[in-house]
């Protein structure tokens, strides 16, 4: 391919994809859905022309006095004061504590629970657990210095007993 | 000049093959794909060790979904029309392209056969990633390292820094080789631009979604502790705790998003936004554990590398003629004696 052809068809190739990404960029083929107006141009939504993307994230506005809602899983030894339990704590990820540990506490789902105590068990000087439970510590959005906001109990899940996992309060988060 | 020479100069055409064609070193360009392709060969063999959501690691459980809900991204309907159009890839055809894409990347990191073995990178990256993103989730990470690993493929990146240019050196000892060409020059260029419409983009939509709202702080920190939370980040909720803090932060995002573009009108913008950039991915990493590292070894195209070599070729000189000096005044200084 001779120089001039090789920067031709390069060019093209430029022009494309900057084309591609300025118009994807700026959501021109798919305008917010709030603007029903405009909604007969949404024809192209990302990722329909991936790797070509638009960068619309944390875009919402949120103001002062808004609550974080913060789960946090708490294990009730049979002795001793309960424990904050993490993921490290636990030997698995964050991701599989929120995705799949506390889904199985708010399941009732014992035995799934169990299974994934099992690191938690193998380590000594940790007295055994006889139950889980949810907490919500949710944080607010202040400009004060104290943004903890009051705690809410969730679920909990009896380990040991048979009958099935009690609800103190059930907190809907 | 004659004028009608000097008006054929200005014309658009030579302007735009001045801006994207002026000759550069083929090394600037060799050292940005063993940086790229080597990240990205990296990020394949350990792929739970930068990402949250490795898409290499979760086939089997996307090809366990149902096919109405997969929905394919353009290229992936193109990289699988041998099989038809919309044709779904089966598990085995994606381990296969997994293993398949590891093992281009050693010749294309070293340059071995670079533009086939860079072609075929890029094509197995663009193959994977897409798949993962065909099931309503995506995410931004990959998306420019996949365009640039394009970009790599179809330049003149083994010019270089690589067992290609060694080949040829060695074939023809008598023949000078070219440094510089004509075709190095825009793979860097092209990526600069997509960074700059990235970062524009994050600032427009922001203010277009929220207006001047988002500049309030609350925002910033709203997103800070909701990802700090999730990810059980104790640094973000410590910050998050400082309303003047994320005010600033506010403020330092917003400027580093929406002024980024200045890298292409004043090169030497660069020297404070992609260090600032940069900051700003490691900061969203350490609070909130969003893992934007595969911007960090493309952030080198903004680095003229020819030259950072130059210098320390010439500082090394200095230094040995410095310590000859030495030497010299020393042994000088013991004849006397």
């Amino acid at each position: 391919m001779s120089q001039r052809m090789a920067r031709q068809c390069t060019s093209a190739g430029i022009a494309i994809v900057l084309g591609l990404q300025s118009l994807i960029a700026f959501k021109i083929p798919c305008p917010p859905k709030a603007i029903e107006s405009l909604s007969h141009l949404r024809v192209c939504c990302p990722p329909t022309l991936w790797p070509f993307l638009d960068y619309n994230t944390y875009v919402a506005p949120h103001y002062e006095g808004e609550v974080v809602n913060r789960t946090v899983v708490v294990g009730i030894p049979q002795k001793g004061k309960p424990i904050t339990l993490r993921s490290r704590d636990l030997g698995i990820s964050q991701r599989q504590l929120r995705e799949k540990f506390v889904p199985a506490v708010r399941r009732g789902n014992r035995e799934s629970v169990r299974t994934m105590l099992r690191h938690f068990d193998k380590q000594k000087r940790r007295a055994p657990l006889n139950s889980i439970q949810l907490e919500n510590w949710p944080l607010k959005v202040s400009s004060d210095k104290e943004v903890l906001a009051s705690r809410r109990m969730g679920r909990r899940l009896e380990l040991e007993s048979a009958p099935s996992p009690t609800s103190l309060e059930t907190a809907g988060y | 000049m004659p004028r009608a020479e000097h008006h054929a100069d200005r014309s658009w055409g030579a302007r735009w093959n001045a801006y994207w064609f002026r000759p550069a070193p083929f090394v600037d360009l060799a050292v940005c794909r063993l940086l790229v392709v080597g990240f990205q060969f990296f990020v394949l063999l350990f792929p739970t060790l930068l990402l949250k959501y490795p898409p290499y690691t979760m086939f089997d459980h996307y090809a366990a979904l149902p096919d109405d809900s997969y929905h394919a991204p353009l290229i992936l309907n193109l990289l699988m029309l041998p099989a038809g159009w919309g044709a779904r890839p089966p598990l085995e055809l994606l381990q296969f392209v997994y293993a398949a894409t590891i093992m281009v990347g050693v010749p294309a990191m070293l340059g071995w056969w670079t533009r086939t073995a860079c072609l075929l990178f890029a094509s197995g990256n663009l193959f994977m990633s897409a798949y993962a993103y065909s099931y309503g989730e995506y995410h931004h990470i990959e998306a420019l390292t996949c365009l640039f690993l394009t970009f790599l493929a179809i330049s003149p990146s083994g010019a270089a820094l690589s067992l290609d240019s060694r080949r040829r050196t060695r074939k023809q000892p008598a023949v000078p080789q070219a440094t510089h060409g004509e075709l190095a020059h825009w793979p860097r260029l092209l990526l600069q631009w997509l960074f700059s419409l990235m970062y524009l983009s994050g600032a427009a939509l922001k203010l277009f979604g929220s207006g001047f709202d988002w500049l309030n702080g609350f925002t910033l920190q709203y997103y800070l502790l909701q990802d700090a939370a999730f990810w059980d980040c104790s640094l973000g909720i410590s910050l998050g705790q400082h309303h003047g803090l994320c005010l600033a932060l506010t403020w330092f995002t917003l400027i580093v998003e929406g002024l980024f573009f200045s890298v292409l009108i004043w090169p030497r913008t660069a020297w404070f936004f992609v260090p600032a950039a940069s900051a700003l991915h490691l900061g969203i990493y350490a609070t909130m554990r969003a893992p934007f590292f595969h911007y960090l070894p493309l952030f080198a195209v903004f680095v003229p590398w020819s030259r950072v070599f130059e210098w320390l070729a010439r500082w090394r000189e200095e230094k040995r003629r410095a310590s000859l000096l030495v030497a010299e005044s020393g042994q000088s200084a013991a004849a006397h004696q």
